[in-house]
This record gives C-alpha cells, sequence and structure tokens, in this order.
C-alpha cells in the first residue's frame, strides 16, 4: 500500500517497505539527506525532522504510520538560500565543528524557542537532551541561542568561574 | 533498506478487535506497534524489526484518556510527554510525573506510549512500570475471543510473559493520601536503577502505608515487599531508609547487561532510596 504525506509543503507518496523508517525515506528516496543518520536508535537526534510540527527522531518512525503527516526537514526550515534565526546564530558564533548533529538541533531548537521565546540556559540544555554532539561541548551552541533571545537572561548566565591562588 | 522489499508489511486497524483479528489470522509473525520507540531500535540490538506490523495509532478506544477523572484512565496510546503534562498536580501522582518526564529523551517521550512501556518484553527499565506499580495501577486487556480483562499490574508483569496474543487498552489507576517519589541512575540511553516511592504517615509521623517499587535491577519491574515489611513503621528518615536498603539488598536478584553489572545496580540502590526519601521529606514540608 502507498504511503502518501508532505515533506515540506509538497506531497510525496512512498511505495515500498512500511516498515521502513522515514529517515531512509527521506535520504534515500528523496535525496533529502540534510536529515543525518547516525546512531539509528532514536539516541543522538541528528535525525530529528518535524512530524505535525513535532520534533521527533526519523529512524523511530516507521513510513507506514506517516499517511497525511506534514513532515519538515532541516530543508524546509527556511526558503532556500536563506537561513532562520537559529541557523543564523550558529553562524555568527561560529558554533558548528564536524555539522553532524546541527540538522537535528536546528529543528529541535527552533521549535523550542517558538515556545519558549526566553528561556534559561538550563532550560536550553534540558531541550538538547536528545541532541548529542561530540565535537563542541554544547556551551557555544547555548550562547547562540540566548544571543538571539530577548533579555532577562541575564541572571542565568553562568557564573564566572573562580581562578583559585595558589 | 526501501528496495526489493515486501509491501503491506503493515496493517492499520480502526479497531480493538480488528487489530486481535489480524493478529490471530496472522501466519508470520506479527506483533503490535504503538510508539515504535522499542520494535525500531531492534536492529541496534540485532533484532530484526518483525516481518509484519499491527499499527494501533488508528483505534480510538487507545486514545482515550481522562486525566481528572478519579481513578485516572489512561489508553494505551498515551505517550509519555502526554502523561508528563498532563497529570494533575499532587504529591501522590509526582512519581508517574517524575517517571514520564525523565525517561529517554524529548523527542523518544512524545512518540514513546505507556502500553509499549508496560508491554515491552526484555526491557527491564521501563520507567513507568515501578511508577505505576506504588500507585495500585491496573491494566485494561482485550483478549481473543472479544474477552475483556483487568489486572492489577503485578500480575500483568507475569501474564505479559505467557504466549498468546492480546492488546492493553489502557491503565487505571486511583487518586490517594500519599506522597510518591520517582528517582532514577540514567546511564546513556537506558537507567540502570529506578526507585519509585509511595508512602503515608501515621500520625507520629512514621511510614504507615508503603509502597517501593525497583526498575532496571532485576528482570523486571516489581515492588520490594521485604523493603516494605522492614521499613513499615520507621520513622521515613532517608539516610535510615538508604542503610536499610543496603542491609536488604541480598534479597535482590540483579541482572548484568551491557550497561552495566548487577554488582553496580545493587551498589547505586541504597543512594537511589534515600534521595527518594529525601524527595518525600522536602514534599512534607
Ligand atoms: C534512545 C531511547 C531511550 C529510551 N529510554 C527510556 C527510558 O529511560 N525509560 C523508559 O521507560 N523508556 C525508555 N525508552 C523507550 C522505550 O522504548 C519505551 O519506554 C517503551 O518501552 C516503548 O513504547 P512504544 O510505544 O514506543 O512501544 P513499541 O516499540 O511500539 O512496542 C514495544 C512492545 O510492546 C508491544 N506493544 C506496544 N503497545 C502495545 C499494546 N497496546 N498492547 C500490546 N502490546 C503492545 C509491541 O508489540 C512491542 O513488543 C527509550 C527509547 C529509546 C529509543
Ligand atoms: S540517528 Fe536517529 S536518533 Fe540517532
Ligand atoms: S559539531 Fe560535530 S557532533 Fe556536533
Amino acid at each position: 500500500m502507498d504511503v502518501q504525506f508532505f515533506v515540506n509543503g509538497e506531497e510525496r507518496t512512498f511505495g515500498g517497505d512500511q516498515r521502513t523508517p522515514l529517515l531512509d525515506v527521506l535520504r534515500g528516496d528523496f535525496r533529502l539527506t540534510g536529515t543525518k543518520s547516525v546512531c539509528r536508535g532514536g539516541f543522538c537526534g541528528a535525525c530529528t525532522v518535524l512530524i505535525d510540527g513535532e520534533p521527533v527522531p526519523s529512524c523511530q518512525r516507521p513510513v507506514g504510520l506517516l499517511e497525511g503527516a506534514e513532515i519538515t526537514t532541516i530543508e524546509g526550515m527556511a526558503p532556500v538560500g536563506e537561513l532562520n534565526l537559529v541557523q543564523q546564530a550558529f553562524l555568527d558564533h561560529d558554533v558548528v565543528q564536524c555539522g553532524m548533529c546541527f540538522p537535528g538541533m536546528v529543528i529541535t531548537l527552533t521549535h523550542f524557542l517558538g515556545s519558549n521565546p526566553m528561556p534559561g540556559r538550563a532550560e536550553i540544555k534540558e531541550a538538547l537532551a536528545g541532541n548529542m554532539c561530540r565535537c563542541t561541548g554544547y556551551e557555544r551552541i547555548v550562547d547562540a541561542v540566548l544571543s538571539i533571545c530577548p533579555t532577562e537572561q541575564a541572571e542565568d548566565q553562568p557564573p564566572v568561574p573562580e581562578v583559585s591562588e595558589r | 533498506m526501501s528496495r526489493n522489499i515486501p509491501r503491506d508489511t503493515m496493517a492499520l486497524p480502526e479497531s480493538v478487535d480488528e487489530a486481535l483479528d489480524i493478529l490471530a489470522a496472522s501466519d508470520i509473525e506479527t506483533v503490535p506497534i504503538a510508539g515504535a520507540t522499542w520494535i525500531m531500535r531492534g536492529p541496534t540490538r540485532y533484532e530484526p524489526i518483525p516481518p509484519r506490523l499491527v499499527a494501533l495509532n488508528r483505534i480510538a478506544e487507545l486514545r482515550e484518556y481522562d486525566f481528572d477523572s478519579d481513578p485516572i484512565h489512561l489508553g494505551a496510546m498515551a505517550t509519555h510527554d502526554l502523561i508528563a503534562r498532563s497529570l494533575p498536580s499532587g504529591a501522590d501522582l509526582r512519581c508517574l510525573a517524575l517517571a514520564a518526564h525523565q525517561s529517554a529523551n524529548p523527542g523518544i517521550r512524545r512518540l514513546a506510549t505507556v502500553g509499549g512501556n508496560l508491554c515491552v518484553v526484555g526491557f527491564a527499565a521501563a520507567d513507568l512500570v515501578p511508577a505505576l506499580m506504588v500507585l495500585d495501577a491496573t491494566v485494561c486487556l482485550a483478549l481473543p475471543g472479544r474477552r475483556r480483562l483487568e489486572l492489577d499490574l503485578s500480575e500483568f508483569m507475569a501474564f505479559r510473559r505467557k504466549p498468546g496474543r492480546y492488546l492493553t487498552t489502557g491503565v487505571r489507576f486511583a487518586r490517594n493520601a500519599r506522597i510518591s517519589a520517582h528517582v532514577r541512575v540514567p546511564m546513556r540511553d537506558y537507567p540502570v536503577c529506578i526507585v519509585s516511592l509511595s508512602v503515608g504517615m501515621d500520625a507520629s509521623g512514621r511510614i504507615a502505608d508503603l509502597r517501593l517499587a525497583v526498575g532496571a535491577v532485576e528482570e523486571d519491574g516489581r515492588r520490594w515487599k521485604e523493603f516494605e515489611d522492614e521499613a513499615r513503621g520507621s520513622e521515613p528518615d532517608p539516610v535510615a531508609m538508604g542503610e536499610l536498603a543496603r542491609k536488604l539488598s541480598t534479597t535482590l536478584t540483579p541482572r548484568s547487561a551491557h550497561d552495566a553489572p548487577g554488582w553496580y545496580r545493587v551498589q547505586v540502590l541504597p543512594a537511589m532510596v534515600r534521595r527518594a526519601f529525601a524527595q518525600v521529606r522536602a514534599e512534607m514540608r
């Protein structure tokens, strides 16, 4: 049975095995390779996409469950040639290293800021609990996000580390 | 993966009875899927995805939730995220709210269901199981032949190991006057030790009514009756309760797995019991 759904606003049909993870359909069949395949076990978040507006790992979604769903991948987060606010902040703060985690980071954080426009550091970190980054150590990601949030974050900044005198 | 492989590998029934009929009629391995977070992860455990899946997402009955009633009823398709967001606030339900909010990660919590959490055999670290145990939850089941059954959760844990086809349709639990807590040791993705606690005090501040369940330590989550029996009548002092847990830890049969050896799970248990009682004490103030 064919499965029909929308990817980045475009109607798509998939006629293969309904157990296939959405991740493989996006990358292998639709050539939307911005969605990354890393752990394939719901752990790392690199494959995160929006399904009906909710960020979820696409490696955990058998495509047969997605009839009629609206899927947004990293390719659909901003018009071609433009960046959304989160992407721009990552660029401005020179956050990206190897980049494998970033499509998922952008999707998770864009969704998060939609409902939490003034988050604190701890809230941002909690929102990223399902997005692993092996390169950056997260702090610069959080800095970049805070840079695009309206104020009221000042008291939530991390304390300046004390330098012990020996 | 999508080339040269079979189509129609997923059935999409609209009712519980239709789903059970499909399961009964199948001549190949056919399993229900809810959030699919256990099934789709199979290949990482070297278990292939079963050849045929019966999706439960279109069955309205499994999506019926009544968070405001007493007892509370959760249809089997209630996700961890929905439970964490929708449970009424109250010290009695705090164990379940924390279990649902702390399990896995945000993306998985949006998918994983209470039905899947209860039904997955071979997953010892299900967070909702001990939390529902200390709430005295019952599990609602649909069986072949249009039969319905409601089992105490501890009975269900034994039932689910028996061969046979059934669907969990939901869980039910009553509000109570106890204070509850849920603590866990996360390790990469699954926790290696979980303690859920629900405790009621008498007029002198001693433990009168106690339920403590341990998850991730043994093959299945279970009420730790040995601990409950000894602790009843004591003061709910976190340090003393941690010590009691240490003394009684030989009554558990810990499992070793790739994420942690058995001895480690037992080693961290007293600290988890102490923290659970500290949560309760903080709530009492
Ligand atoms: C990276 C990662 C980390 C995780 N960490 C945790 C954690 O810390 N704590 C935690 O509790 N969980 C965790 N899980 C989630 C775990 O997979 C789920 O909690 C749950 O056990 C599966 O729910 P599901 O709806 O996705 O089930 P599915 O994968 O759909 O199904 C699981 C099993 O239950 C059966 N089943 C499902 N629903 C029913 C039903 N209604 N009736 C009969 N049988 C049914 C299926 O046939 C299957 O055998 C994690 C998952 C991932 C991927
Ligand atoms: S590839 Fe899907 S969560 Fe890692
Ligand atoms: S930048 Fe390399 S994993 Fe995040």
